[in-house]
């Protein structure tokens, strides 16, 4: 009986155990603060001041106040202002983060193609230069940035951020690399026997085989877009 | 021959294809990435007279941004920063370890706890302050005041606890992309390794600090040193809970230069904030590297 009681004592405090009761505690914090958000959401101001925890006394569709009276002035570069209504920042959000989320992915993808099939000693140079880049901790590009973007006319514009966001020097290329070469050179070599060009083996063989991939990377540099997106800011100020 | 003709016309056609290709990759580059890099240690010392159209050398913008740096109400900002990565590695870091390694063993509900801590890092974190930022500052108070009758101030309104109450909510946001690469390392261990290991005994705590760790030690290096190098840049989520007004006592190094940054009109107010990251980066670089090799040369191997 004792042994019983020892065994179950144990099991209750096993490292697994503890994880589970740190998880739970930490999914009822977040539902109960996403539960009282979206419930305040439905409040009037008054209903919210007296009565912060119920339910809504009269509930409010306080959306349409978004949807159609929500307006933020913003300056542009040149000293004008303008307003921007929830649409066209929704607009603006999808641009940034769709396109730049899609040149972060895309060319890791491209570039990783090229060193992976075309063995060359510039593809030697340029995985040697990517790698040897994201060891470098260097953290002053962003000002000599602005600087740029300024120069070249393209500060304050989605076009700019996208060029920007548009380099093969990030983790994923790594990936991307690795998978690439593990394709097999067969593929190609029966293509090429069937009369297929260099475009038509890159972008209707081997980049299909690689649509999960990038669909992931996509993904993950969308929410890291979405998370960063203050940093990338400046160069948005009237978007 | 004309084999010799073919081969030499298809190694052309691949050059040619090569250069193409590669052509755009390697202007930005060199335009985005060489240049900036080379503009931002050449930018400290460089002073605009904007009416003027003229650029001059100048060592005056680092003594500027020494004063700046080491003046009393920014070099608080430091010691928060300092810290704050303190925090992300004796809390956020095990946390994030102990639960992919929940998720990685696949108990009792990893997949559902895979998405809920995921959740955070997909919905806009402006979201998740405004909701934080009213339930500290006027529902918790109103629900200390029901149960106890006493009235207390708003947690962020309260100068001892606003630093707390912004540490935890980035304690709180920081498990998802963590967790789903710590996760997906973890799953390339070798159920091998781990059947081995059990019949050493190493079940529960001991595989995770016996098999688990030392094979994805390279994982968590990357992740260990990205924290490092951006150790200054961090503003704690000041911008976010306060915009460009946030109290002195939650400002820090990486929140006082981007908001400043922000504030610039031109290229002219750029100098002074590009030497402060140059002489912040002086700081990071050496200790970055150091302890990369640390970690390699002490981590713990494999075998």
């Amino acid at each position: 009986m004792n042994k019983t009681i020892a065994k179950g004592i144990k099991k209750f405090f096993s490292l697994n155990s503890l994880i589970f009761f740190v998880l739970i505690l930490y999914v009822a914090i977040f539902w109960v603060l996403v539960a009282w958000g979206v419930l305040t959401s439905f409040k009037s101001y008054e209903d919210f001041r007296v009565n912060i925890f119920g339910l809504p006394k009269q509930w409010m569709w306080n959306y349409n106040f978004i949807f159609k009276m929500f307006k933020v002035k913003v300056t542009n570069v040149d000293g004008s202002m303008n307003d921007v209504g929830v649409f066209t920042m929704t607009w603006n959000s999808v641009l940034y983060s769709v396109g730049c989320s899609l040149a972060s992915a895309f060319m890791p993808m491209l570039v990783g193609y090229m060193c992976a099939r075309y063995k060359n000693k510039y593809s030697k140079i340029t995985v040697s230069v990517i790698i040897v880049v994201m060891q470098l901790p260097l953290m002053s590009g962003q000002l000599a940035t602005l600087k740029l973007l300024r120069q070249l006319h393209i500060y304050d514009s989605i076009g700019g951020m996208i060029l920007l966001k548009a380099h093969p020097i990030s983790f994923y290329f790594l990936i991307f690399l690795a998978m690439f070469e593990g394709i097999p050179k067969e593929y190609e070599e029966a293509a090429k026997i069937d009369g297929a060009g260099n475009w038509k083996i890159m972008l209707s063989i081997i980049f299909p085989m690689a649509w999960s991939t990038f669909f992931t990377v996509f993904t993950l540099s969308i929410q890291i877009g979405h998370r960063h997106k203050r940093i990338s800011s400046f160069p948005l100020k009237s978007i | 021959m004309i084999k010799n003709n073919t081969n030499g016309k298809q190694k052309k056609y691949d050059k040619g294809f090569y250069a193409l290709i590669m052509l755009f990759p390697t202007i930005q580059f060199l335009i985005f990435y060489l240049y900036v890099h080379v503009d931002s240690f050449l930018l400290p010392f460089q002073s605009y007279d904007l009416a003027g159209g003229t650029m001059s050398w100048t060592g005056s913008n680092i003594s500027q941004a020494l004063e700046i740096l080491f003046s009393q109400n920014i070099l608080h900002g430091f010691g928060l920063n300092l810290m704050s990565y303190g925090i992300s590695v004796c809390i956020s870091m095990p946390l994030s370890l102990l639960f992919s390694f929940y998720i990685y063993k696949k108990n009792f509900g990893s997949k559902f706890f895979r998405i809920i801590l995921y959740l955070p890092s997909i919905i806009s974190s402006l979201v998740f302050v405004i909701i934080y930022q009213n339930f500290v500052e006027r529902a918790l108070p109103s629900l200390v005041m029901s149960i106890t009758g006493e009235q207390i101030q708003g947690l962020i309104e309260n100068m001892e606890t606003r630093i707390p109450t912004i540490i935890v909510f980035g304690i709180f946001m920081s498990f998802g992309s963590n967790v789903i690469l710590y996760t997906n390392a973890m799953l390339g261990i070798s159920d091998e390794m781990v059947d081995a290991a059990k019949l050493d005994g190493a079940v529960g705590f001991k595989e995770f600090i016996y098999v688990t760790m030392p094979t994805i030690w390279r994982t968590f290096s990357v992740f260990f040193i990205n924290g490092l190098m951006m150790i200054f840049s961090s503003d704690l989520n000041a911008y976010a809970f306060f915009g460009q007004l946030a109290p002195e006592n939650v400002q820090t190094y990486g929140y006082y230069i981007f908001v400043q940054t922000k504030k610039a009109v031109n290229i002219g107010d750029y100098p002074v904030l590009a030497a402060m990251s140059l002489m912040i980066s002086l700081v990071v670089i050496p200790l970055v590297l150091f302890v990369r090799w640390a970690l390699k040369k002490y981590g713990p191997s494999e075998e």
